[in-house]
């Protein structure tokens, strides 16, 4: 190490999340031994979640077995998903000993390290070490990445392989992130196949290499190597690996084949998020028993932890209803509105799951109330859970035009969505409306697909500016459908290029396109190559004033 | 694990205790650093071997957690600890030019732990003066290497087998429940990468002693 670690220690801030008062006092006791005396401690979830919101700690200790509500795992999955740890920020897990190699072994987000119990000081200290100096070789890396200096992060990458560290390994991962999340998905699999001839059957190499296949729409190859990795010592509990098979599965058409692909992996790692996916999945393809099972499981799990979500309430109601158990349906809503009451969102969904609820038991005039209720706090139809179910209400209480129309809404605000389709066909068939099948969805997804067209239409006629008005406002009227983000974000390139010159209003608003796709596709691979696209759009006009639109690039 | 080394490890084990009772007693009469240092050493021993015993005696068979670890740094905390205790037998962490250590290698640092500090404990029971400590690369494996200037290992096998079932001798000279081989070996066994197995080898030590390698495919 070039630098003395042990010298930093003093300037650490820590937070010790431990509910026993014994276990506190010897954390603190032992971290003061290491010259560390910035510590707070949290006894609850709750305390914990505050005390990360108000300030960064420089190290958090958390002990897995907190309570019977939440557990360390929650705690870390929740403050990563939700920012309430800086990237720098080191989690340390204290586990038990004999629950140590179950914990570490199946988990999606993983502390920087695991100290087992009896902790000692010395435990601490090591691991203080080598993650700091974990910390510090990286750090030109992480700064470049908080900068979002894409160049800057590889060169530093680079650097510390270059120097032979003993970070390597994690030089190159970081490397092959920023190339997966630039779209530059040849040059990364280049890199991950360079780390498979360093250590062969590297999991995280593996999987990488599967996505950069997707990417490149080898869907079939990437499903292989997928397989390849769970079905290996090493990565037999690699969910991630799963879900890639899964959606190359259910890319492939195989939906049920998915469902399956996911029912492993929450076989493998029996967590909440797990089961969730599951039950999602399962009540798409219209497998009930099995989303009841997930659903439950996941409310029992939750209940009165930090991870639990208003949504797995309404599923389960949902599928409940589905299964023809109304009466239990309604109980379960009856205890989770007062809690919800201040969610107008929530009122409006559980409110169209009553509605249906009553209108199978024959109870018209209860189902109209409800209904009425779900409706005064329903806005545009989306492509989500809540619209598909007010539409099946809607047309469960025999009004026809409305749900129809709420359904084709559903379809339009996300017409290249397959999991909406699935639900929306679900509905009609439900209703005994399967003929309409066509008539909805495929309506619906023409008519976006003809603004699209009649776009690229003016655009190939040279009409650039009326080419851009047309798709933008199509993008007024559905601003969630991905499928127009995508076309709006592609012409404005295209525009650029063949106006030959930066426009500040034009990259701004293809900027915020991508900002917007990035948070309803997050990881996908199409959103990646647009990025990349219009990186080398506006590094071409920066570089070159003359840059060639290619027509075929419309596709 | 065989009932009979259960069996085994828990009566050495609570020799051991006794020992520790005896040692806490006598600084009850009369505090002292070293010997509390001495005891608290005893202690460290006695939960590791209890963590070496609960590990083993689980019975599905170890489960080795890889990631990219440095063998360099894990002979250093490993001495690093065993200098916290005791002073003596010296420590020489070895580096050899034609063969040096890789700067990262795949193994379950905690389980290496385990295994080379049931090791090293061995080594400095029966070290004349020295200890040394390697690690290299030999044949595309990592091998972790313990060296010792005592006895050798048949020498120290009869002196346990000797020793067997007297705690006041336990107390005074160490103890050995025989399970840090039995551990060494399963963790070896736990390390698999491109069908290769770990291994653990006990071999002479040249110029005299005994010679530990842990090898890591």
């Amino acid at each position: 190490m070039s630098i003395n670690l042990r010298t930093t220690f003093p300037t650490l801030s820590v937070l010790v999340i431990d509910d026993m008062p014994t276990q506190q006092t010897t954390l603190r006791g032992q971290l003061q031994m290491l010259d560390i005396s910035k510590i707070d401690v949290a006894s609850t979830a709750e305390d914990a979640l505050r005390l990360m919101k108000s300030r960064q700690y420089a190290v958090v200790m958390c002990d897995y077995n907190l309570n019977q509500k939440t557990d360390g795992q929650q705690i870390l999955e929740h403050a990563r998903e939700n920012g309430l740890v800086a990237p720098h920020t080191l989690f340390f897990m204290v586990t038990a000993e004999n629950s140590y190699t179950q914990v570490a072994s199946a988990s999606e987000c993983k502390p920087d390290a695991y100290v087992l119990k009896p902790v000692n000081v010395g435990d601490i200290e090591e691991r203080l070490r080598t993650q700091l100096d974990r910390r510090h070789t990286l750090l030109a890396a992480h700064q470049a990445q908080a900068r979002q200096d894409w160049p800057g992060v590889m060169a530093a990458c680079d650097a510390v392989v270059q120097a032979k560290s003993r970070w390597t390994m994690a030089a190159l991962q970081l490397k092959s992130q920023v190339l997966m999340q630039l779209g530059r998905h040849e040059e990364a699999a280049s890199l991950f196949e360079k780390v498979l001839q360093i250590r062969a059957g590297t999991p995280w190499a593996m999987l990488g290499l599967a996505k950069a296949r997707k990417a490149a729409g080898l869907i079939e190859e990437a499903k292989v190597l997928a397989y390849e990795l769970v079905r290996s010592r090493e990565g037999e509990k690699n969910v991630e690996a799963y879900d890639l098979v899964a959606q190359c599965l259910e890319e492939q058409g195989d939906i049920e084949g998915a469902a399956w692909t996911l029912r492993d992996a929450a076989a493998v790692l029996p967590s909440a998020r797990r089961q969730r996916l599951l039950g999602e999945a399962a009540y798409r393809a219209g497998d009930l028993e099995t989303a009841k099972d997930c659903f439950n499981k996941v409310l029992k799990q939750t209940k009165g932890s930090i991870s639990a979500t208003a949504q797995d309430t309404l599923m389960l109601a949902q599928v409940k209803v589905d299964s023809g158990e109304m009466g239990e349906a309604a109980t379960l809503l009856e205890h989770a509105i007062p809690n919800n009451r201040h969610d107008p969102s929530f009122t409006a969904v559980a409110m169209s799951i009553k509605a249906q609820a009553h209108f199978k038991l024959g109870d018209a005039a209860s189902g109209e109330a409800a209904l009425a209720r779900a409706r005064q706090s329903t806005r545009k139809a989306k492509a989500d859970f809540g619209t598909v179910a007010l539409a099946k209400a809607q047309l469960m209480g025999g009004h026809e035009e409305e749900g129809l129309k709420l359904l084709s809404g559903a379809v339009a605000a996300d017409h290249e969505n397959p999991r909406v389709k699935q639900l929306i066909g679900n509905v009609l068939r439900d209703t005994g409306r399967e003929h309409l099948q066509q008539q909805v969805i495929d309506g619906a997804v023409q008519g976006l697909n003809t603004k699209v067209a009649d776009a690229k239409g003016l655009f190939r006629n040279s009409q650039i500016d009326e080419a851009l008005a047309a798709i933008e406002a199509a993008l007024r009227e559905y601003p969630d459908n991905t499928g127009v983000l995508l076309q709006a974000a592609q012409m404005n390139c295209l525009a650029l290029r063949l106006k030959k010159q930066l426009n500040a209003t034009m990259t701004e608003r293809v900027r915020s396109y991508l900002q917007r796709l990035d948070s309803l596709l997050p990881g996908s691979d199409r959103v990646a190559q647009m990025h990349r696209y219009f990186r080398e759009t506006t590094a071409a006009l920066t570089s070159a004033p003359k840059v060639a639109a290619s027509a075929t690039a419309l596709g | 694990m065989a009932p009979e080394l259960a069996a085994l490890a828990v009566h050495d084990l609570k020799n051991a205790l006794g020992g520790l009772e005896a040692q806490l007693q006598a600084l009850e009469a009369q505090p002292e650093a070293t010997a509390a240092r001495r005891a608290r050493h005893l202690c460290t021993s006695l939960r590791r071997e209890l963590v070496a015993f609960l590990t083993l005696y689980r019975g599905e068979g170890l489960r080795a957690l890889l990631e990219d670890e440095s063998p360099s740094e894990l002979l250093q905390a490993l001495a690093r600890d065993r200098l916290a205790l005791s002073p003596t037998p010296r420590l020489v962490l070895t580096e050899r030019l034609e063969a040096p250590p890789p700067t990262f290698w795949y193994f379950d640092a905690r389980l290496l732990r385990l295994a080379l500090d049931a090791a090293l404990d061995n080594a400095c029971r029966y070290a004349h003066g020295t200890v040394w400590l390697e690690a290299a690369e030999r044949d595309g494996a990592l091998v972790f290497a313990i060296e010792d200037d005592g006895p050798g290992f048949a020498a120290t096998a009869e002196a346990a087998a000797a020793r067997r079932g007297d705690s006041e001798s336990a107390a005074r000279a160490g103890w050995n429940t025989g399970l840090g081989t039995e551990l060494c070996r399963a963790v070896a066994r736990a390390h698999v990468h491109q069908g290769r197995s770990g291994a653990v080898h006990l071999l002479p030590r040249a110029g005299g002693g005994a010679r530990f390698e842990l090898v890591i495919p």
